[in-house]
């Protein structure tokens, strides 16, 4: 609400990342955003400080930390980011905030006699991106558990390496920490610092690459089947890694020298988010959906939903990126007719209107199954973890009594193993 | 085909597909992807990099694309009615794709460091041509005191150093065509340095948001001969002194 506000008085012309001393020089706008920020990020800070607590402390008797769900290891990374980075975004937001209201110079230089006897603009920067880095992975590493947590149920086989891909979201997490700086290899920082950069940020590709090859390893030799989450969960994978592959060229800083701030960049990013938070977001609704409401969304529209949407996005990703090399600009509403990416533009326009309609097929599936959906039951999909166990929608008292893990997750395919969670198997 | 998963003939046809679609796929992307004109020494190190990197990108693609699509096709459920083959892992294979990826990352962070260098160092006999960055446009001043505002007018084959100051907020210096840039920051001179070696007409544009006019805060750039160079910087020179003599 009050950064909708923050529109009615000025709103902010710097864009998202606030740059000083632009951001200095807006309306009373910006200091709409700092605020609705204060609140936001104070929320997912207690909040995340919930996610660890549980996970650590609050598991079921017999469900060792590599026993959990998939997801829980996904969100324990996610939680970590959130609980240590946000307050970097906080206190930029408030210096930002002193130097407007107080006029106290922290980033705007002052140049006496050649020298800056002022504030640091790139302080800013520093600020901004050692949070907002890390920021695009708590979007990101839970879309990649959604993707670890759907991929053995639809293809009927364990998740290949379960401690790897665990321990690749806690080393995303970290890695992620420490690549700040590719945001800023044009910002004119100590040269030095460049190749810092670009080394850390080449090692992103590690244990993303550990996801990609434990999750071809889980399909390989499965018995898959494609209803509409699983569709979400490949396009998912096949549009994280275009995001994916987009990112050595923009990590390398020779390559990314040209393509910094260029609309590379945002087809880039646009790929890395879909894939890793949009399209598992959708398998997740999907997937979940009769355990929520009890009954099945409609199966025909989910997959209408997908195959307009995943060309679609192909299409402007991959538009997106020609136009930028071609030397499209990012943040700016227009461009000049001479770059010759008139024809180019059209199509990602085109694309973004195709991936709204079938995401306005999706609102209408939902609400509408709600109420004519067949019938569910309690596991459609026949899940092995402990939500699918019980009845859909979920009742107010999930089981009569306390439950004991006493199986492995994603045991599919073993004649005789032992169901994941038993209910009330005493209390030793 | 309803062999087990293990089963080499799998893995030959699928390295055999990998090897196609890289071929494919690489010759696609780099036709695809077209870079504006180099038009400086600089640019060409960026643009054989950039071509490695396509080649690079090409060959994950088929790796990950193929298995994917080879599994939906041979390992899809069918009329089978029996679970997935129950295999949990394989450590060797873990510890293989962690390795390799690493080896990959050394050695593209070498060329990085290597190309980097290159394209950053201050080449010999340079000329400096100062550039101010102010609310919306750019003003220049050349080594002798020639001065030009959203126009820039150098030789080609000529060595150049942009040392650049900002009057207000962030600008950022851009030449598609000369690829490299760097940002203009109040506060800070920073430089970059370009070799020309193709004359023509580039537009040079401010690539970090600084406000209302942002989008069009363009100067010309008029890469000419040594001689056209002389002759523009004579006239500006006179330019300059009946400005001075009229005030």
């Amino acid at each position: 609400m009050t950064l909708l506000l923050s529109a009615l008085v000025g709103g902010w012309d710097s864009g998202w990342t606030m740059y000083p001393p632009l951001s200095l020089q807006g309306s009373v706008g910006y200091q709409f955003v700092f605020w609705s920020v204060f609140a936001i990020g104070l929320s997912s800070i207690l909040g995340s400080l919930n996610l660890i607590a549980t996970i650590l402390l609050m598991r079921p008797k017999g469900m060792s930390m590599f026993r959990m769900p998939i997801f829980c290891w996904a969100v324990l990374a996610t939680s970590i980011i959130q609980l240590t980075a946000t307050q970097f975004i906080g206190i930029d937001f408030l210096l930002l905030s002193f130097e407007r209201s107080l006029g106290m110079p922290i980033f705007n230089p002052m140049m006496v006699e050649g020298v800056n006897m002022g504030g640091e603009p790139l302080l800013h920067q520093h600020l901004f991106w050692f949070y907002s880095h890390p920021a695009v992975y708590v979007f990101v590493l839970p879309g990649l558990g959604i993707i670890s947590e759907l991929l053995p149920v639809f293809s009927r086989k364990p998740l290949f390496g379960y401690r790897w891909v665990a321990l690749s979201s806690i080393a995303i997490a970290l890695v992620g920490f420490l690549v700040w700086g590719h945001h800023m290899f044009t910002s004119g920082y100590q040269p030095y610092l460049r190749v810092a950069f670009m080394i850390s940020t080449l090692l992103v590709a590690v244990p993303t690459g550990v996801k990609f090859f434990s999750w071809l390893g889980t399909m390989w030799g499965g018995r898959l089947t494609f209803p509409t989450p699983m569709l979400f969960t490949l396009g998912s994978i096949s549009v994280f890694l275009i995001g994916g592959l987009s990112g050595p060229v923009l990590a390398t800083t020779t390559t990314d020298l040209f393509l910094h701030d260029t609309y590379f960049v945002v087809g880039h990013f646009h790929a890395t988010i879909f894939g890793g938070f949009v399209f598992p977001f959708f398998a997740a609704i999907y997937f979940w959906y009769p355990k929520i409401t009890g009954r099945m969304y409609n199966e025909a529209l989910g997959k209408w939903h997908f195959w307009l949407m995943t060309p679609a996005f192909w299409v402007m990703s991959i538009g997106q990126m020609s136009v930028g090399v071609m030397g499209m600009r990012r943040h700016i509403a227009d461009y000049d007719a001479g770059l010759g990416i008139a024809t180019g533009q059209l199509w990602i326009t085109l694309a973004g209107f195709v991936i709204a309609f079938s995401i306005l097929l999706m609102i209408y599936n939902l609400f509408s199954s709600a109420e004519v959906g067949r019938v569910a039951g309690a596991n459609p999909w026949k899940s092995r973890s402990p939500e699918w166990q019980i009845a859909s929608p979920v009742p107010d008292i999930s089981y009569p009594a306390p439950i004991r893990v006493v199986g492995e997750p994603y045991d599919y395919g073993l004649l005789g193993s032992p169901n994941y969670v038993a209910v009330g198997a005493g209390d030793d | 085909m309803s062999k087990s998963s293990s089963d080499k003939r799998h893995f030959i046809i699928v390295a055999v597909l990998v090897v196609v679609t890289t071929v494919v796929m690489g010759i696609v992307l780099n036709g695809v992807l077209e870079l504006p004109v180099a038009a400086s020494v600089q640019a060409h190190t960026v643009d054989w990099l950039f071509r490695v990197h396509m080649w690079l990108i090409a060959f994950l693609f088929a790796l990950v694309s193929v298995f994917m699509v080879y599994s939906f096709v041979v390992f899809r459920r069918g009329k089978r009615q029996d679970e997935g083959e129950h295999f949990e892992g394989n450590t060797t294979l873990e510890i293989l794709w962690t390795a390799l990826p690493l080896v990959a990352v050394a050695v593209f962070a070498y060329i990085g460091v290597v190309t980097l260098n290159t394209v950053t160092s201050a080449p010999p006999d340079e000329m400096v041509i100062k550039v101010e960055g102010a609310q919306w446009l750019w003003n220049f001043t050349y080594p002798d005191g020639t001065l030009s505002t959203n126009e820039l007018v150098v030789p080609v084959d000529q060595n150049l150093t942009m040392q650049m100051s900002s009057k207000d907020v962030i600008h950022d210096f851009w030449v598609p065509e000369w690829r490299v840039k760097e940002d203009v920051v109040p506060g800070l001179t920073t430089t970059v340095h370009y070799t020309t070696d193709k004359t023509g007409e580039f537009d040079m544009m401010c690539n970090q948001v600084c406000g209302l006019n942002h989008t069009l805060m363009i100067a010309k750039v008029k890469v000419v001969t040594q001689e056209e160079f002389a002759t523009w910087q004579q006239a500006q020179l006179v330019k300059q002194d009946l400005q001075t003599a009229s005030r």
